[in-house]
């Protein structure tokens, strides 16, 4: 249960599969935030579903196979049309599949620069957006609107903040997972990431859930609590967990700055912290080898500025 | 006949030398490849000084002794001023010489999309270009011409391939080593750009093909100085290997939770073929690879 400004969300699960996913965790589920707003997760992954009087926005259809699970399901709740699909990055594992969607007429709307990716590397399991924007951008239904906003490149070079309304939540794709910021992340190479831009990223995010009085985040993938075999649906969190994620990342770039600072040979820092345990307290989950394999990530960084 | 073919050997190395003038200075050696071009190497990375009658273009400031030197060798080999820094990408680690130039009387010059970078960098040791260019960009010296050609995101998002036209030499700060088609320096790979690489590949050929060039020269230190253009189509199909693998592994279900393949059910003798093969390498390498064909960059 959440509680913010006196109104509490507490999820309620609408549908899941038959099909186990692993222990008790199913292939997928719906959960029902509020009236307006629901969570869809397929396997690992999550996207969230706004529902309006003049009609439906989706975000992320993830894969056909979750596309079709979702355009089956979301009839069973609404009868309103979907409208729009909105793209909160350019990753395919996020956005493939929205075909089904297209063909009922919905629009699809994504940040100007997720188009110039697909234009280099097209899919064909991924729809290309009918609407594209630079800075910000908000999509409305009638007494819900999702808002998009653009705060330069972090993971990928052009997601975007999701707020809802009228329940303010927020959902960052792939970062700010619900329970806790401050665990193990699951690339430690930081693929497809813009390190110069992240600790902005998120400081903006920040701004964003204060000035909007965001009342909790979305996580997009399913997350860990306490230690990683304790894996939790982590479906709904405080917005703590975006001032976590910065602290996380913030906390690696000093921790290998100081390093350098010391004069530790640049080849020698991922095992020069490891050794010293730095951290190892603080991130939960802490895995040596990832762990290796992100100091060296950003000792790149900060030896080249990429 | 063992003494004529010891006078000839000595006698060919001689004229060499004397063809590849080669002079040190501190840590910096210098060695004149025509009366234009001189290439200069620190013992960890190596660039160009392209020289006119009047004006002389620096590629990559390495760092500020590498530069010194450098002006050193243009000045008492009565070699113009440099006017014109080329970056050849964003690496910081290449440009610290940068702040020795004055954007009021240098043209710094880097390819557009490096702007990203360079724009919210806060860097004091990296000078900001003040000229961007898209695809395409040319220096004109008297006896030379220099061509900056961008050909998409490859390593990082801005690097350039720096053509000598008379010459008829490529230079390429990193991706391709003139030692031979090899694994890459860091199997990590943190700058490597999978979706438009072999774009990258395909227009560098293009550009070997249509000017019948035959040399490149890398960033590298410990390269040898020239290498076959054989090398770039050979790099390619290392980087067309590491994809094809990486695919056929995702659709053999080899690939674990954590996208990581299991390299003992490879055929590895393929790869054993390049330079630098290592094993624990490879794993790291298939590993951006699948992801990648996650996410699709």
């Amino acid at each position: 249960m959440l509680i913010g400004c006196g109104k509490s969300f507490e999820l309620t699960k609408v549908a899941e599969s038959e099909a186990p996913l692993f222990g008790k965790m199913k292939l997928w589920e719906i959960e029902k935030i509020s009236n307006n707003l629901y969570a869809f997760r397929y396997t690992f992954y999550r996207n969230i579903i706004l529902i309006g009087d003049d009609g439906i926005i989706l975000t992320d259809p993830l894969t056909p196979e979750a596309a079709s699970i979702l355009n089956k399901e979301i009839k069973k709740i609404s009868n309103k049309p979907i409208k729009y699909v909105a793209y909160s990055h350019s990753h395919w594992d996020h956005v493939s599949g929205g075909q089904i969607f297209k063909d009922q007429g919905a629009e699809f709307v994504a940040h100007e620069q997720c188009l110039n990716n697909w234009l280099d590397n097209p899919s064909p399991k991924v729809v290309k957006p009918d609407k594209v924007f630079k800075d910000d951008y908000k999509i409305d239904v009638g007494n819900a609107s999702l808002e998009m906003y653009f705060y330069g490149p972090s993971h990928d070079n052009c997601r975007v903040v999701f707020l809802t309304q009228p329940d303010r939540f927020i959902f960052i794709a792939d970062d700010a997972n619900p329970p806790d910021g401050m665990n193990m992340i699951y690339g430690a190479g930081l693929a497809d990431t813009y390190i110069f831009n992240l600790i902005p990223f998120f400081q903006s995010s920040e701004l964003l859930a204060r000035k909007k009085r965001a009342k909790g985040v979305i996580g997009s993938h399913m997350s860990f609590k306490n230690e990683p075999m304790n894996l939790v649906s982590g479906t709904i969190g405080s917005t703590r967990v975006i001032k976590q994620q910065r602290l996380f990342y913030q906390l690696v770039i000093d921790a290998v700055q100081i390093a350098l600072d010391k004069g530790v040979s640049p080849e020698l820092i991922p095992d020069y912290l490891i050794e010293q345990g730095v951290l190892k307290e603080t991130i939960i989950g802490f895995d040596e080898k990832k762990m290796r394999v992100l100091y060296k990530r950003i000792t790149n960084y900060l030896l080249t500025g990429e | 006949m063992v003494q004529r073919m010891k006078v000839l050997k000595i006698f060919t190395l001689i004229s060499l030398f004397f063809q590849l003038s080669v002079t040190q200075a501190g840590n910096v050696s210098f060695s004149s490849l025509n009366d234009q071009i001189t290439l200069f190497n620190n013992g960890k990375e190596q660039s160009l000084i392209i020289s006119g009658n009047s004006e002389s273009v620096l590629i990559d400031p390495i760092n500020k002794s590498s530069t010194e030197e450098v002006e050193n060798y243009l000045r008492q080999n009565k070699k113009p001023v440099i006017t014109n820094v080329i970056y050849s990408h964003s690496h910081w680690d290449r440009l610290l010489g940068s702040t020795l130039f004055d954007t009021k009387t240098h043209k710094i010059i880097a390819q557009s999309a490096c702007e990203l970078y360079f724009a919210k960098s806060n860097n004091i040791n990296i000078k900001k270009p003040n000229l961007y260019f898209k695809k395409q960009y040319n220096i004109n010296l008297e006896e030379e011409q220099v061509v900056l050609h961008y050909f998409g995101p490859s390593h990082g998002e801005c690097m350039v391939v720096i053509e000598m036209v008379r010459a008829k030499i490529l230079f390429i700060p990193e991706l391709v080593s003139t030692n031979g088609a090899s694994f890459p320096k860091d199997p990590t790979l943190p700058f490597l750009r999978p979706a438009t690489l072999e774009l990258f590949f395909s227009g560098l050929e293009e550009l070997i093909e249509e000017k019948k060039i035959e040399s490149f020269i890398s960033g590298y230190g410990d390269d040898e100085i020239y290498g076959s253009v054989k090398i770039i189509s050979e790099q390619k199909q290392f980087w067309q290997l590491i994809h094809l693998t990486a695919k056929e592994a995702e659709e053999n279900g080899l690939v674990d939770i954590n996208n990581f393949i299991d390299v003992e059910k490879l055929d590895l003798e393929k790869f054993s073929e390049y330079n630098n093969f290592n094993k624990a390498d490879l794993i790291n390498i298939l590993r951006r690879y699948t992801s990648f064909l996650n996410m699709g960059r």
